[in-house]
């Protein structure tokens, strides 16, 4: 067996969903382990430069304020456990019979395995973009938008020399207006969207007033962006990446079936199509879970973000991407939850101080919502983004051609993972992270069915992948029987 | 008016897919039915080793030598039906046939090698005893401490994923029809065969689907679920549920040229084609649940068998330490007492057969072959006694 400690919650995810309520939960008496995978708190919008590094103003703007106090109070907050660069693997739940139920959060750190019995877990574990597949987004230098704030965000790197950010999520302009100020070249953002599309988005005035600071951000990048004489194309796609070992040029395209293609010369592409929740651990641990446009697969709570498996809690953008704010209102709200249940607060106490945040949230999540259906690229657009010579499972090299193959040859197939048997699609390295969504979206092609209806792979531990000899190295062969052994 | 077939199967795994197109060969008009999806019970989540040496778990307890030689025809049969089927399939099922391992490592295990080959190669089967310098030249990537290995030349793996649906397509090319998301409401006997009751578990695309089909004969090929599709007739199949779990790395360069099993220990090692290496060996995940499994059995990984199964793994085959774990899956196979399968009439039932459970992958083709006969011919090309489904029951009861 995997050696473990106890606490009374585990966190998983140090982003604003993990502090909020790490910080709740400690305050009210409760011994909480806080996991990331990073080595620092903050999660990929607070990701802070590796200790010993000093980046000069770091995350300076104003919608960062209350990410910033956030990180002051966490880390000065005595008697939080925070144990960095831990990838959390599995959970393993009590069997519906034992007595004590306790939840094993399984975790690897620095090529060692070791496990946390705690009686609640929260998982807060993020979100990443929507992969989204196309001729050539296989090559280096075709990223994330994320990754390509990371870098920047951690230590100033910047992905490229020459920029191109494409896609039809509002985060292309908050990083093109990143790079510029970080003195990077950005040669044109790209939206799919047109542009009476975008302004449709602003026409409702509930969604508007409730996002107005993010709103205002948004305004703000689009007039440095402009100032600094960046094309911004709306109405256009990235349809290729062109290159032999690396991207050198994008294809663009009108959104629409009509007008003519160019090509513009770059060396990093940014992609942001709308992201997807890492509920992978929540759907390992058996939580119920359901799929929404814009969020991917979301889990099911109640009012206290608790899932539908005992003492298993989630926060942030497992219950639908809304953001940092709307991240951090759940997790406190997951925390009161958590306190009450285990007997720090009183359940009227903890219904009144969530009440608040309750409100507020419901707003930001009206915007996201609102958000996600204009950032949403159409299915349309994603299947004429994927001629079949596309790679469609970029780790076993299965295009997009091959699985539709599959799928006529055998009309029987009807879920991912029958579709991953025939094909290899999401046996690699990445566990199907990357093509999850895109097999789904064929086999409802194929089959006449809505993505809601078209199961997923089966998350199973481990959910990231882990060193064979650190498992072995947690286990206690039988000896021989001496009688047996040969001198 | 129900559809008419000459045999209806129950189970779209290994086993009803081999028996659909041994059966449409011989001209049967054949449905399949499944209340899942083709292939995704054990037939498509087992580790796909084809192993026809006498299993470890035959030899406990010093079993005696006429009965393990009893286990041998059938195994020189599935080794010559395996050859044959990339021929008679002409589809792609990543057959290997390089050879298999077992190996020892203490001198009681090896005294255990020595007596099973012994009986082995009385019986016919190609294996031979290999030990020092030629182990080391024959399978360098074992570690040193292994000290002997019978050797069986005609073992190896095939891929789980490829071959239940190369049977499958290859019986609707014959004309059989398989029908998924169709689980059996009932079997109401007629004067003219069976009335298979449907309950479509999923709205089917295309044409509305049937409520029943009549059939002269019925095969019950649904592995751990067997039990539970034949207990509202009284039948009592002496088959348990036990859910196994498997593990695989990540790719690396061919390594592993054998499947390597362990005489003493629960293990099985093999690389496939794409470079993964695939382990398992009989290490449980937990299965939960009431008497019937029904359509969604509720299966958990367990940590102390993913951590042993690696140890084990490491433990013969040292290199397997560099590689990361990617993946892990469970299927639920069927045991009997005797670690035999339950193959042949159901006494009670006249016009339903069986075929399932005990190392349905290797001989799942082998049993699929032998039910065919007996439904088509009234007997089977070799003796199928040994597994009768009645086997257990008091002998007063039998009929023959």
């Amino acid at each position: 067996m995997i050696a473990s400690e106890r606490c009374d919650l585990a966190i998983v995810g140090a982003g604003p969903g993990g502090l909020a309520a790490a910080l709740v939960a400690t305050e009210c008496g409760l011994d909480v382990c806080l996991l990331d995978e990073q080595p620092r708190l903050g999660g990929q919008i607070y990701r802070q430069p590796p200790l010993g590094f000093r980046v000069d103003s770091w995350l300076a703007g104003r919608v960062y304020r209350r990410g910033r106090a956030l990180l002051k109070r966490a880390e000065t907050l005595r008697g939080l456990r925070h144990i960095p660069e831990a990838t959390v693997w599995g959970l393993f739940s009590p069997e519906p019979a034992a007595g004590e139920s306790r939840h094993r959060v399984c975790f690897e750190r620095a090529g060692e395995l070791s496990a946390l019995d705690a009686r609640y877990v929260l998982l807060a574990s993020g979100c990443y973009e929507m992969p989204v597949p196309f001729p050539g987004w296989h090559l280096p230098g075709v990223m994330s938008v994320g990754a390509i704030q990371t870098l920047l965000k951690s230590q100033r790197v910047a992905a490229g020399r020459n920029v191109i950010l494409a896609g039809s999520h509002p985060l292309l302009l908050i990083a093109a207006d990143q790079l510029l100020e970080a003195g990077v070249r950005v040669s044109a953002v790209i939206f799919s969207q047109s542009p009476g599309a975008m302004i449709r988005m602003l026409a409702s005035p509930v969604p508007l007033i409730s996002a107005l600071p993010q709103l205002l951000h948004g305004a703000r990048c689009v007039r440095r962006i402009r100032r600094a004489g960046v094309p911004l194309l709306s109405g256009h796609v990235v349809t290729e990446a062109l290159g032999s070992d690396t991207v050198e040029a994008v294809r663009v395209c009108p959104s629409g079936h009509h007008g003519e293609s160019r090509v513009i010369a770059c060396d990093t592409v940014g992609l942001c199509y709308g992201f997807l929740a890492s509920t992978e651990l929540a759907r390992q641990a058996g939580a119920r879970c359901a799929w929404e446009t814009g969020s991917g697969w979301v889990v099911r709570t109640d009012e206290f973000m608790r899932s539908s498996v005992p003492n298993i809690r989630v926060a942030g953008e497992l219950i639908g991407v809304a953001g940092a704010e709307a991240a951090a209102l759940s997790g406190e709200i997951a925390a009161l939850g958590i306190v009450s249940d285990a007997g720090y607060l009183t359940a009227g106490a903890a219904s009144i101080r969530s009440r608040q945040l309750r409100r507020r949230l419901g707003r930001l999540r009206t915007f996201a919502a609102r958000l996600a259906e204009v950032a949403a690229p159409s299915p349309e657009l994603l299947r004429r983004l994927a001629p079949p010579e596309t790679l469609l499972c970029r780790c076993e090299e299965v295009t997009v051609g091959t699985l539709g193959d599959a799928l006529r040859a055998d009309p029987a197939v009807e879920s991912a993972s029958t579709a991953k048997l025939l094909t290899r699609v999401g046996m690699g390295m990445c566990q199907g992270r990357m093509c999850e969504h895109a097999v789904r979206r064929l086999l409802g092609e194929f089959r006449g069915r809505a993505l809601e209806e078209i199961p997923g792979f089966v998350p199973r531990p481990p959910v990231k992948p882990i060193p064979l000899a650190a498992l072995a190295a947690r286990a206690t062969l039988p000896p021989l029987d001496p009688k047996d052994r040969v001198a | 008016m129900s559809a008419r077939y000459d045999v209806a199967i129950i189970g779209a795994g290994l086993v009803g897919c081999a028996a659909a197109f041994e059966l449409g060969l011989r001209g049967r008009r054949v449905a399949v039915l499944d209340q899942g999806e083709v292939n995704r019970g054990a037939s498509g989540r087992n580790a796909g080793s084809l192993h026809f040496q006498i299993e470890p778990r035959m030899l406990e307890g010093g079993a005696d030598p006429q009965r393990l030689a009893q286990l041998i025809p059938v195994n020189l049969r599935a080794i010559e039906d395996w050859r044959e089927l990339p021929g008679r399939l002409r589809r792609e099922i990543e057959l290997v046939m390089h050879g298999g391992l077992m190996v020892a490592e203490t001198a009681g295990e090896r005294e255990l090698l020595v007596r099973k080959s012994e009986v082995e190669t009385r019986g016919g089967l190609p294996v031979r005893l290999v030990e020092g310098e030629e182990l080391s030249r024959v399978a360098p990537y074992l570690a040193e401490r292994v000290r002997c290995a019978s050797y069986c030349t005609a073992e190896g793996h095939a891929n789980p994923r490829l071959v239940t649906p190369a049977f499958a397509a290859a019986a609707r090319h014959l004309g059989g029809e398989i029908m998924t998301g169709a689980r059996v409401g009932g079997l109401e006997g007629r004067p003219e065969g069976w009335r298979i009751h449907i309950e479509w578990l999923r709205q089917q695309s295309g044409t509305a689907a049937a409520s029943s089909l009549d059939a002269e004969a019925v095969l019950v090929a649904a592995g751990a679920w067997s039990p539970e599709i034949l207990a509202p007739y009284g039948v009592r199949v002496p088959l348990v549920p036990v859910a196994l779990s498997m593990n695989v790395t990540e790719r690396c360069a061919p390594v592993v040229h054998h499947l390597v099993q362990h005489v003493g220990r629960r293990l099985s090692v093999k690389q496939v084609e794409a470079g993964n290496v695939l382990i398992g060996g009989g290490w449980p995940a937990s299965l939960f649940g009431s008497e019937t499994l029904g359509p969604n059995p509720e299966v958990w990984l367990r940590e102390d068998s993913m951590i042993g199964n690696a140890a084990m793994a490491i433990h013969v085959v040292p290199v397997l330490a560099g590689l990361n774990l990617i993946r892990t899956w469970s299927g639920i196979a069927s045991v009997s007492v005797d670690h035999l399968p339950v193959l042949g009439a159901i006494a009670s039932m006249p016009g339903v057969f069986i075929a399932a459970g005990e190392s349905s992958f290797t001989l799942g083709p082998t049993y699929a072959r032998l039910v065919s006969e007996l439904i088509c011919l009234g007997q089977a090309s070799m003796p199928i006694g040994l597994y009768r489904p009645d086997r257990f029951e008091p002998a007063a009861d039998r009929s023959a």
